[in-house]
């Protein structure tokens, strides 16, 4: 059975024609399954849970970035718990601004990403973890007024501003690079690294902010995810 | 900043530090590595190390081969190949298989060659 969780923002009026076209598709294509529509009262790990339990297969998350986030964290979360270690998570992105993590699988828009449902074709994916969170596409800093510190034996600081980034890469490393407008880019691979920006707060999947000191590593945990064939990985 | 010959080894880096960084601490990598900014500490890699013309390290620096052009305090133990070039200004002792040295480098310390590929300080007969 297929389980779509409902950010609480695709139950906007402005989304009712989007939301109608992604319900036609998905008839259409025979992917009908349950909704679940978020709101303040249930949360999202304890609604997936529920599903898993009464036999969900795959997980789709309807709406921005953030709520593909929380969906792989609460399958990787439950996943740990035994309930069942390998369904996948797909995703259908609802609004213009939601397109980082969707370009990165593969998916340029509502419609195809039904046609990638119904594909289904699935990629086992490493994570990354910051803290207790999992990440599955990178972490982003300002430069200014952050240290960071590396497998912890060295610190670096950086005098100009720009952006710091993180990214998972696909053979299991991660690698900081460190963009600046005047001079050449920075870039190394790592396996531990914290990060202290007491003014800045740290972006995850460019979907949602948390605030410093962050630990990050290689996560263990791996995750299915339905891609695209332009998928950037 | 670096020519088009040492452009062409920056893309195999997989360390790359620019010249608004600053690293402190041990700093050891296993593939090329690239220093633009300013280290203190150490420095190790088992790959190629290019310390550019604008870098500033204050540290002991082992390499299997490396291209100076910076600055570097502290002592130098390369296993093949050390080249010098013309910018860079060394205050320290350099333990070094082959060794080539631009015009114009400023070497302050005792240079001593050792067979290639040994990291222990082993003398020539």
């Amino acid at each position: 059975m297929h389980v779509y969780i409902y950010d609480s923002f695709v139950n906007e009026k402005k989304n009712n024609s989007i939301v109608a076209k992604i319900e036609t598709r998905i008839t259409d294509l025979g992917l009908s399954g349950k909704i679940i529509r978020l709101n303040i009262v249930n949360s999202i790990f304890n609604a997936i849970e529920n599903e898993i339990k009464k036999g969900a297969k795959t997980i789709i998350a309807v709406g921005g970035d953030k709520i593909f986030n929380q969906t792989v964290n609460a399958v990787v979360k439950l996943s740990k718990l035994s309930l069942n270690n390998k369904i996948p998570v797909g995703f259908i992105p609802v609004g213009k601004k939601n397109i980082f993590i969707a370009n990165i699988l593969g998916i340029e828009d509502t419609e195809m990403a039904c046609d990638i449902l119904s594909a289904r074709m699935i990629k086992r994916v490493n994570l990354g973890k910051i803290n207790d969170l999992f990440f599955v596409s990178n972490i982003s800093v300002n430069t200014k007024g952050t240290i960071i510190e590396i497998d912890q034996s060295y610190t670096m600081e950086i005098f100009e501003n720009g952006l710091i980034s993180v990214i998972n890469l696909p053979n299991k490393k991660l690698e900081l690079i460190i963009k600046t407008k005047k001079t050449n880019n920075s870039s190394l691979l790592f396996k531990n690294l914290q990060i202290v920006n007491k003014k800045s707060d740290i972006i995850v999947d460019n979907a949602f902010n948390i605030s410093s000191p962050v630990k990050i590593k290689t996560a263990k945990e791996k995750i299915d995810l339905i891609v695209g064939k332009k998928r950037k990985f | 900043m670096f020519n088009k010959e040492n452009n062409s080894t920056i893309k195999n880096a997989e360390t790359i530090i620019g010249p608004s960084i600053k690293v402190k601490g041990n700093f050891h990598g296993q593939g090329n590595m690239i220093i633009e900014g300013i280290v203190e500490g150490n420095i190790k890699t088992t790959g190629f190390l290019l310390v550019g013309d604008k870098s500033k390290i204050t540290a002991n620096v082992e390499a299997k081969n490396a291209k100076i052009a910076g600055v570097i305090n502290g002592n130098i133990k390369i296993q093949e190949f050390l080249e010098i070039k013309a910018s860079a200004k060394i205050f320290g002792d350099i333990e070094v298989a082959n060794i080539s040295i631009e015009k114009g480098a400023i070497i302050n310390g005792k240079v001593t060659m050792i067979k290639e590929g040994l990291s222990q300080n082993v003398k020539e007969k």
